[in-house]
């Protein structure tokens, strides 16, 4: 009996893994779903099968309730039952009409302590309400729901933008592109606009007011001490920012700053960690915000913090990451984000007396994993926006015959895991390896090496913290370089490729120095890297002995020009850089690795960019010194379509080498000189609004 | 034990001092419940405060007479502020503590202002609230040396006190109370307004050039920001920088002595450096006389062992940039109040 048993299993088995899954009916495939769940007992492959059945429900409705039913007690069995409240709640909001399956999904949702019923009312709406070129996330709407705030990229402007209309106006005028403004705020009667300033110059931060009727801006606070200012809010009242902190010591404040003077109240200090997001009550006795609960850990909780200093609690703790807090003007409901089902979500928990009231309800799944809450109005909508600008896009891989300027083989995506998560490649010493970052849920990274013979790949997880960039191999291959930060430090970190365990290779000075575009030596013994000192106001390209510490400086100057890219020949001899300087346009300049005046070898001028990508990057060497491949942009400052090109080192015309894709950056070149890596995927941003999703706002409506 | 001939008259003025704290006319008990310590320019407005023990002016008064009080002490010769010296920025003096009748504790006593930002508390941590703590140098042999029965006992036989509790708590004396009134006075005992507080605010004249220098130093090269940052300049963690390694080995565990983890042996909790000017010597075990000292000692990468914090190393400082690392630390004694409410 026993064995005929196993024949079945087998039979069945055999039969569900062959027939490919595009060719099976939505039964077959629930079938499967239900042999794999029950009979295999391998509960995630059995999810993946569900969600197959969910994400083409149209084709039968039933099954995929059932489906999505049963992905809910997949992940009860294995005791995640956050992600199972989620997927009763999806069963209860996408399918309600399946009676019996909603009611057997309510009384899940009670038995885990969640309301049953729909937890989105009926009449909420979601829309996209702008996309497309020089969309901006950075703002938020006014409280009367007419404009929104944005920072125009274009010229790097404070500008608003007519809801009702589309139409956009700047209220600064930054000429030449001098600094950038960050976290424009509309003041509650939406008269003003309170932004945070970077200046260029000096790369010193303040933060200004400026009223949206022909105005010119007013400095209401800089100190130097102070080297980042967000402000995330305005008191209800209108006489405070809320603001975050950031001081030299790398240490984050949350603030309020009077409009009258300027002065400051620190309403409490924290470590290095650091809100993404902070809001008033509408009573303006207390701010929400969060914070990373651990260090190193991506996860945010959310906290309660009385204005007046007396008391705060944890409103929001659990093991995912709930961030993005925003106060409704209910007075009654705290809206925020979490990933706690598994994807991206808008939640809500009620407040009454600084103190939560139940438990959070979910209003909205599914939303994009880069999210963040805008803002309401005072009618209770929800803006949010959807940033992509940075770690986004795919690693490829194309073989070209540089020489000749053409595509031998067209580029394709490097892996097939995790596509779309997986930027910023590197080929090892040896040509053997194609390593890349990868992210992995929400705001953890790995490192991936991949074998180009086998395609079999391993992950180094990265406890560096944010800002993982640009893994750069040694030149014996057993190790990383990359930019990072770690606990209360940031600078360059040696990663072993093997162990992944981390070593400081050369650190920041905190609020004092940057360090980026980095190039090992080819020996392995010095790292080449750019350095800016805040406080001399001086930008130096360094060369460093990694035994020593010893350090040269092989360029020195004042903050323009602007580099953005280095990168060092094959043989050590000279560094190639992508600059903005003085002179319009930018350049491709060469010069000595050990000192000497720059060679510029090729510029490009408006509407041309050198770059691809937010920070316009991208240069590499051929392995035999004999050309520089860069990307070339043609349009706007965040102008998506980047087409590959080379120019030779020694002089001459520069050629096209037939890739053009989105934001072609972070080239890397193999070591036969043929194939090359790089990253592309459009950058762009959306905003969404959120309508009638509080009872009483919406009733009132 | 040392006797402090003083604290007689740092009592009297201390009492004097309580009494028009909580004595004001025309102020219900009430009134006084919605006020919140006063805050001095350079700390967080925000203040961690258990839910069960908000700090009132009713408490406050009471924990500060108890706390300049020696009927805490076994044999009536000492009080809490024979250690904790407000003169003396609310720490001794000396190397290591000097309980009743002369005996001697194994460290350093620390200062008490800005505890209350503090998330644990002793070298060692094992407290992790303001009010364990303060009960535990009452009932430590080498320090008051009571029992908590014996606490509550003299408290309530003491008729002043016996009213106080009532009229604070609306009930009889009780260990609890005891810790809660203490607690909340000491989270009155602040320090700030210090010249880097109003450097930080933007007054550039605030500090001198050779203590901005020394400023440059302590983020920089000295890296000093590593364990002492934020407004009360610690991170309240553990960190092992070689003090307790005597002759091959480690004199005392630490914070060890708590968690039995072995990173931990040796290590023992950031202090503040505000007022650091006015609380030497320095070191959990009192080691070191003088700033100069401390500086030499971090400038070698502290005492190398086994368990040496990861932050130690060299630091190759000149004798410029000693002596103006050792100027920014006097610029950090500010004004300390005690008892002090926003509505004053």
């Amino acid at each position: 009996m026993q064995c005929q048993r196993h024949i079945v299993i087998s039979i069945l088995a055999a039969v569900f893994t062959t027939t490919p899954s595009w060719a099976q009916s939505t039964s077959t495939l629930l079938q499967k779903g239900i042999f794999t769940e029950e009979t295999v007992g391998d509960l995630d492959a059995a999810i993946k099968i569900y969600e197959e059945i969910v994400a083409d429900a149209e084709k039968n409705r039933a099954y995929a309730a059932q489906a999505q039913y049963r992905i809910g007690m997949c992940n009860l069995k294995q005791g995640r039952n956050d992600r199972a409240v989620g997927a009763f709640q999806k069963l209860i909001e996408q399918f309600p009409k399946q009676n019996e399956l909603v009611a057997q999904a309510n009384a899940r949702l009670l038995k885990l302590g969640y309301a049953p019923g729909r937890t989105t009312p009926a009449e909420m709406t979601v829309r996209r309400v702008w996309e497309g070129s020089g969309v901006d996330t950075l703002g938020g709407p006014s409280l009367d729901g007419r404009y929104l705030s944005f920072v125009d990229w274009s010229t790097g402007d404070v500008a608003i933008r007519d809801l009702a209309t589309g139409e956009s106006r700047r209220l600064t005028n930054n000429k030449s592109y001098r600094g950038e403004p960050v976290a424009p705020r509309f003041s509650p009667d939406g008269t003003q606009v309170a932004y945070g300033w970077f200046n260029y110059e000096d790369f010193s931060h303040d933060l200004r007011v400026i009223g949206i009727e022909d105005s010119e801006p007013r400095v209401l606070y800089a100190n130097e001490e102070v080297i980042y200012i967000i402000p995330t809010a305005w008191s209800p009242d209108g006489k405070h920012i809320l603001a975050n902190f950031q001081r030299k010591d790398r240490t984050a404040q949350i603030v309020l700053v009077s409009i009258a003077d300027g002065s400051v109240q620190v309403l409490k200090s924290l470590d290095w960690r650091y809100p993404l997001n902070m809001s008033f009550s509408p009573d303006g006795r207390y701010i929400v915000y969060d914070v990373p609960t651990k260090e190193d850990d991506p996860n945010h909780d959310i906290f309660l913090l009385a204005t007046d200093g007396s008391r705060e609690i944890a409103l929001i703790e659990h093991s995912a990451s709930d961030a993005n807090a925003a106060w409704a003007p209910d007075g009654k409901t705290v809206v925020f984000l979490s990933n706690r089902t598994g994807s991206m979500g808008v939640w809500a928990i009620q407040v009454a007396n600084g103190k939560p009231v139940g438990i959070p309800r979910l209003v909205k799944q599914g939303i994009a994993e880069r999210s963040k809450l805008m803002g309401f109005t005072r009618d209770g909508s929800l803006y949010y926006g959807h940033n992509a600008f940075m770690n986004v896009g795919e690693v490829y891989t194309a073989t070209l015959d540089i020489p000749a300027g053409k595509v031998v083989v067209q580029p394709t995506p490097a892996s097939d895991r995790f596509v779309g998560s997986n930027t910023a490649s590197d080929w090892s010493p040896d040509g053997q390896y194609l390593a890349f970052v990868s992210k992995r849920g929400h705001r953890s990274k790995v490192i991936v090496i991949r074998s180009v013979e086998t395609g079999e790949e391993r992950e180094i997880p990265l406890t560096v913290g944010r800002f993982v960039t640009r893994p750069r191999w040694s030149p014996d291959g057993g190790s990383f370089l990359v930019e990072g930060s770690h606990k209360k430090d940031e600078g360059l970190y040696r990663i072993d490729a093997q162990t992944g365990d981390i070593t400081r290779i050369v650190r920041g000075e905190p609020g004092t120095s940057n360090i980026s575009r980095w190039a090992w030596s080819p020996d392995g013994e010095a790292i080449f890297f750019h350095r800016i000192d805040r406080s001399s106001k001086v930008q130096t390209i360094v060369r460093r002995e990694l035994e020593t510490g010893k350090e040269q400086i092989i360029d020195s100057s004042a903050m323009m020009p602007r580099i953005r890219d280095l990168t060092l020949s094959p043989d050590g001899r000279q560094l190639a850089l992508i600059r903005y300087d003085s002179k319009p346009g930018m350049s491709i300049t060469v010069m000595p690795a050990r000192g000497g005046e720059p060679h510029e070898i090729l510029r490009v001028k408006e509407p041309e960019f050198i770059g691809g990508g937010f920070w316009r990057e991208g240069l590499a060497w051929t392995p035999d010194g004999r050309y520089l491949l860069f990307g070339k942009a043609h349009g706007d400052v965040k102008g998506q379509t980047v087409e590959l090109w080379r120019v030779p080192v020694e002089g001459g015309e520069p050629q096209r080498l037939g890739v053009a894709m989105d934001n072609v950056r972070d080239v890397r070149v193999h070591p036969d000189g043929r194939r090359i890596s790089f990253t592309a995927g459009k950058i762009g941003a959306e905003v969404w609004k959120m309508e009638n999703f509080l009872p009483e706002l919406s009733a009132a409506k | 034990m040392q006797q402090q001939p003083h604290n007689w008259t740092a009592m009297l003025l201390a009492g004097l001092v309580a009494a028009a704290v909580v004595a004001v006319p025309g102020r219900s008990q009430d009134a006084w419940e919605s006020q919140l310590p006063r805050i001095p320019l350079g700390l967080d407005l925000y203040m961690p405060v258990p839910e069960d023990n908000p700090v009132t002016p009713g408490k406050v008064g009471l924990g500060r007479r108890l706390f300049f009080d020696p009927i805490l002490s076994r044999d009536h010769t000492i009080s809490c502020s024979s250690c904790h010296d407000p003169r003396r920025a609310f720490s001794d003096g000396l190397t290591v503590a000097i309980g009743r009748a002369g005996r001697r504790g194994t460290r350093n006593v620390p200062s008490l202002i800005n505890r209350g930002y503090g998330s644990m508390h002793f070298w060692d941590g094992r407290a992790a609230s303001l009010e364990e703590q303060v009960l535990q140098p009452i009932v430590t042999e080498n320090e008051m040396g009571m029992t908590l029965e014996q606490v509550v006992g003299r408290l309530s036989e003491d008729a002043e006190y016996a009213k106080r509790f009532q009229e604070t708590f609306a009930r009889e004396v009780n260990v609890d109370d005891v810790a809660k009134a203490l607690a909340s006075y000491v989270r009155t005992i602040l320090s700030g307004n210090a010249p880097i507080d109003r450097y930080m605010n933007g007054q550039r004249d605030a500090l001198s050039p050779e203590a901005r220098q020394g400023l440059r130093v302590f983020r920089g090269k000295a890296s000093c920001t590593a364990c002492h940052l934020g407004p009360t300049f610690t991170d309240e963690r553990f960190h092992n920088t070689g003090v307790a390694w005597r002759d091959g080995q480690l004199v005392d565990p630490g914070r060890f002595a708590v968690t039995g983890r072995d990173d931990d042996r040796g290590a023992f909790k950031t202090p503040t450096l505000r007022e650091v000017g006015r609380t030497a010597p320095y070191m959990h075990n009192g080691s070191l006389s003088t700033l100069e000292d401390v500086v030499e000692f971090y400038n070698r990468g502290g005492n190398a062992n086994l368990h040496l914090d990861e932050e130690l190393r060299p630091l190759n400082l000149d004798d410029d940039e000693k002596k103006a690392l050792i100027e920014f630390l006097r610029s950090l004694s500010g004004d300390i109040q005690e008892g002090a409410f926003t509505r004053n």
